[in-house]
């Protein structure tokens, strides 16, 4: 039987990383632990930045096989990298645990397949927009996977993206039009053939759908080479079994392709906005999604509609355009930060050494170096995902004018914010800003200037004023300008956009009596109990030791991660608030909670200490050093095994993660939940091989 | 002044699978983690010239801000601070029109920790009329901090308003 890893196989794949980093270690530089990036003789905004590549959307008949509620267990013959012997064709969990929930209520109405693979040329660039809108880029021609002209290509084992090309790729969705996401894993069945960093196995989370767990990319629930898996993404309205179930609310809404809106069941106050989809590998996370494993969706509602000029009421009518009923692009933009380092080859490099966290020297949007975006003056959304590793940024416009902050972590506001600083955007959360540029002169420039310095991976050293930030960093690159907005027009149209107040409300849980409360401390010193592996358990691939871990309810050690074991299986439907806390000296967690949205309560024990811009519904949480966080969430419509962890993903991978369940909704369900262990060969399932006391 | 303090000890062992611990993780010292809350609520003002705001009038702020700093040990990195800023209650009006502007200021600044620390920050102000927010100007707000370096408390602080 072939295992992807064990902590012995991580050693290994750490020690293949050596030969190719060794050296680099003695030349430490700050901020990666490798030797600068160089430079190539590139310079800062001698590039567009190019909008991200639209998935197309096809009809769920053109997928082969087609897709089924269960997982599709036919046989294929098994790469000998992999052990050889046949295994089944997908790699989701087999049986009805894992089927997908409400599959036949919520069928798929559109598809969207993706391969998994190593970087290529794209020659089917689709930006969604014209050339003129995308800093006339021309998509016909082909586009390298490379940071800039300046630079080499990357090679197919240095990065792995969707499909294997750049620009990142962006599905768009509408609530009511469930999507399945078929996702190919192309990559070397060989796990040595990773350019010394990325393991071959994945698992894709839809951060932060409100899906069925089998959707929901569990750590644990990763599929191989020449295998597919089948993510459902039914779209639904949370609260959807009990609330506006006639679907008589006219704001709880999708758009249709003739303008108007179709209602849907559930609750308007959970609408939500900008996701993003990344791989969640146990324990490789952080290499995989640095490698290039991440995504944007875009989702739609009545009230977040993708155009601006339907005027009807309930439409909010945010910056985007007008051509189409609904996602239009042309002023709603996608931007995906990380900060990248490369090799003397030009080559993607990680250092896998720091268990503090990983940065690098120079700064991407997009995924390409420090570029420049031609926009018209007018107001535009920009959606702003932090993708690094271990990284936070402080975005603030050069001239220090205001932005007006609308969405947080892909919900919108209960009311916009106007901020000339943005709040340090921790990895894995999501901003979305509105700019007027109506206030420059055609011909003008400004720039998104990065206001937090950061030489250490746990936490960021300083904010700088943007008077210093304006001047760099000798501590760290990617201080500094890093996005050249160049005003290059009037707007051919009238803008006709708004940024309203009130945008929605949060829901209003207060008639939800709370079923329990639970602490969760977040820090270092992590111990592992389930190891080594008891007579039956399966620890020895489940559980991970690392140097961080999660304390629960001030019981018992600090334990590093194990996705057999139960940490806590809140009951379905129950309204529960937790506290998350952060265990110890000055550094930073920003702890993402998967598949429920939460409102936070109070920070510090003060609710006045909420800021405006964490009033609405989060699902990632910064503790901030010596800081806690306590949020109420409710927990229903679906059921299986979520996850807990640290976004800075080499404090997850290094093992602050726990495994969460709900399970007591009856059939399929069990209580608790067997855990999936994946292989090759097929899933098998073991019992969980540690439940903790406070857990049920 | 209002001011707390939290201790609490870590024993911090790495563990990172047999060898690989010994080569790249030994077990790092237990440490005191040691963090510090004090909170300065100080009456402020200032003025925000026409010609940098764009607005037909000079502003004149007056109001209170409310400043926290949290101060925590850190065993590898040193201590650091976390400065939050609640200047909302700060009040503009305009020098000619008495036109009324209310602002969004609020931060929270990762800073490294000494006895003293200037910040600033900007803020958006805009008049208290519905959409107002839609016409923000920067404001400019500076402050001096000066703590205690024994019990990482604030001792003082100081701050104005202005423009960039």
């Amino acid at each position: 039987m072939h295992l992807p890893w064990k902590p012995l196989n991580a050693m290994l794949v750490i020690a293949a990383g050596l030969c190719a980093f060794a050296q680099d270690a003695v030349a430490d530089s700050v901020p990666t632990g490798l030797p600068p990036s160089p430079t190539f003789n590139i310079t800062k905004f001698s590039q567009p930045m190019p909008r991200f590549d639209v998935l197309p959307r096809n009809a769920v008949s053109t997928l082969v096989p087609a897709p089924t509620a269960q997982s599709n267990q036919t046989q294929q013959p098994v790469d000998p990298a992999l052990g050889g012997g046949s295994g089944p064709i997908e790699g989701r969990p087999p049986g009805p645990i894992w089927a997908h929930q409400e599959f036949t209520r919520f069928p798929p109405q559109i598809a969207v397949e993706v391969s998994q693979e190593g970087a290529k040329v794209n020659n089917t660039y689709n930006p969604g927009v014209p050339p003129s809108l995308n800093s006339n880029i021309n998509p016909a021609l082909p586009f390298h996977p490379r940071f800039h002209p300046g630079l080499p290509d990357q090679g197919p084992l240095a990065m792995w993206t969707f499909n294997g090309t750049l620009p990142p790729k962006l599905v768009i969705g509408r609530y009511a039009e469930p999507i399945l996401f078929r996702e190919h894993n192309n990559l070397p069945a060989d796990k040595n053939q990773n350019g010394g960093f990325g393991l071959h196995s994945i698992s894709t989370h839809e951060h932060n759908g409100h899906h069925g767990a089998e959707n929901d990319g569990f750590t644990g629930a990763y599929f191989f080479p020449n295998q597919f898996y089948d993510y459902h993404w039914p779209i639904v309205l949370a609260g959807w079994r009990s609330i506006n179930t006639g679907a008589t609310d006219p704001k709880a809404a999708t758009p249709n392709d003739t303008g108007g809106k179709t209602n849907v069941a559930g609750d308007w106050h959970e609408t939500m906005s900008t996701h993003w989809f990344h791989d969640h590998m146990f324990s490789f996370t952080s290499q995989n999604v640095y490698k290039g494993m991440a995504g944007m969706f875009n989702i739609y509602s009545a009230l977040d509609r993708g155009n601006e000029a339907i005027n009807d009421g309930v439409n909010l009518r945010l910056p985007s355009g007008t051509s189409k009923s609904f996602a239009n692009l042309d002023y709603d933009v996608n931007i995906m930060l990380a900060d990248k380092a490369w090799d003397a080859a030009g080559q993607l490099a990680f250092n896998i050494f720091d268990f503090d966290g990983f940065l690098g020297d120079r700064m991407t949007v997009n995924l390409v170096d420090n570029p420049f975006f031609e926009v018209e003056a007018r107001k535009y959304r920009f959606r702003i995902l932090n993708a690094a590793v271990s990284r936070f940024f402080k975005l603030a416009l050069s001239d220090g004018s205001p932005m007006i902050q609308i969405a947080n972590d892909g919900n919108l506001l209960p009311h916009p914010v106007p901020l000339t600083e943005l709040d340090e955007l921790g990895i894995a959360e999501r901003y979305d800003v509105v700019i007027d540029f109506s206030r420059y002169a055609v011909g003008s420039k400004v720039w998104w200037v990065n206001l937090t310095q950061q030489t250490n991976g746990k936490r960021p050293d300083k904010d700088l004023s943007l008077s210093e930030a304006l001047q760099g960093s000798g501590n760290d690159p990617v201080v500094g300008k890093f996005l050249e907005f160049r005003i290059v027009r009037t707007p051919a149209v009238a803008d006709q956009s708004q940024v309203p107040d009130p945008m929605i409300p949060n829901p209003d849980l207060s008639a939800v009596p709370i079923a329990r409360t639970r602490t969760f401390e977040f820090g270092s010193g992590g111990s592992q109990t389930t190891l080594p592996a008891a007579p039956g358990s399966q620890s020895d691939i489940t559980a991970f030791v690392g140097p961080w871990g999660i304390k629960t309810d001030d019981q018992g050690p600090m334990l590093d991660a194990d996705y057999g074991r139960i940490t806590a299986a809140p009951g379905y439907g129950t309204r529960e608030v937790w506290t998350l806390k952060n265990g110890g000296g000055g550094w930073d967690h920003p702890i993402h909670i998967h598949f429920e949205e939460g409102q936070i309560l109070n920070r510090d024990g003060d609710p006045n200490a909420v800021p405006a811009w964490e009033k609405g519904r989060k699902d990632v949480y910064r503790l901030r050093p010596g800081g806690s966080v306590t949020i109420t969430m409710q927990f229903r419509d679906f059921g299986g095994m979520f996850m807990e962890h640290c976004h800075n993903t080499v404090h997850e991978d290094n093992a602050m993660l726990m495994r969460w369940e709900i399970d007591n909704n009856g059939a399929p369900f069990l209580r608790p939940l067997p855990t999936p262990i994946a292989t090759p060969q097929g899933v098998t399932f073991v019992p969980p091989d540690d439940i903790l006391p406070t857990a049920f | 002044m209002s001011t707390h303090r939290r201790q609490s000890t870590t024993l911090f062992v790495s563990l990172f699978g047999g060898a690989l611990a010994a080569l790249f993780v030994a077990a790092r010292p237990a440490y005191a983690q040691t963090s510090a809350v004090s909170t300065f609520t100080i009456q402020v003002s200032g003025t925000a010239a026409a010609v940098k705001t764009g607005l037909p009038e000079t502003v004149t702020f007056s109001g209170p801000v409310v400043v926290t700093a949290t101060v925590v040990t850190d065993p590898a990195l040193g201590p650091i601070a976390v400065v939050s800023v609640d200047g909302r209650g700060v009040i503009g009006t305009g020098n000619k029109t008495k036109t009324t502007y209310i602002n969004s200021c609020q931060a929270n600044l990762t800073r490294p920790f000494g006895p003293t620390d200037q910040v600033q920050t900007t803020f958006a102000f805009f008049q208290n009329t519905a959409g107002g927010y839609m016409n923000s100007k920067t404001g400019l707000l500076t402050l001096n901090l000066t703590y205690n370096t024994t019990t990482m408390a604030l001792t003082n602080v100081t701050a104005s308003v202005g423009t960039l």
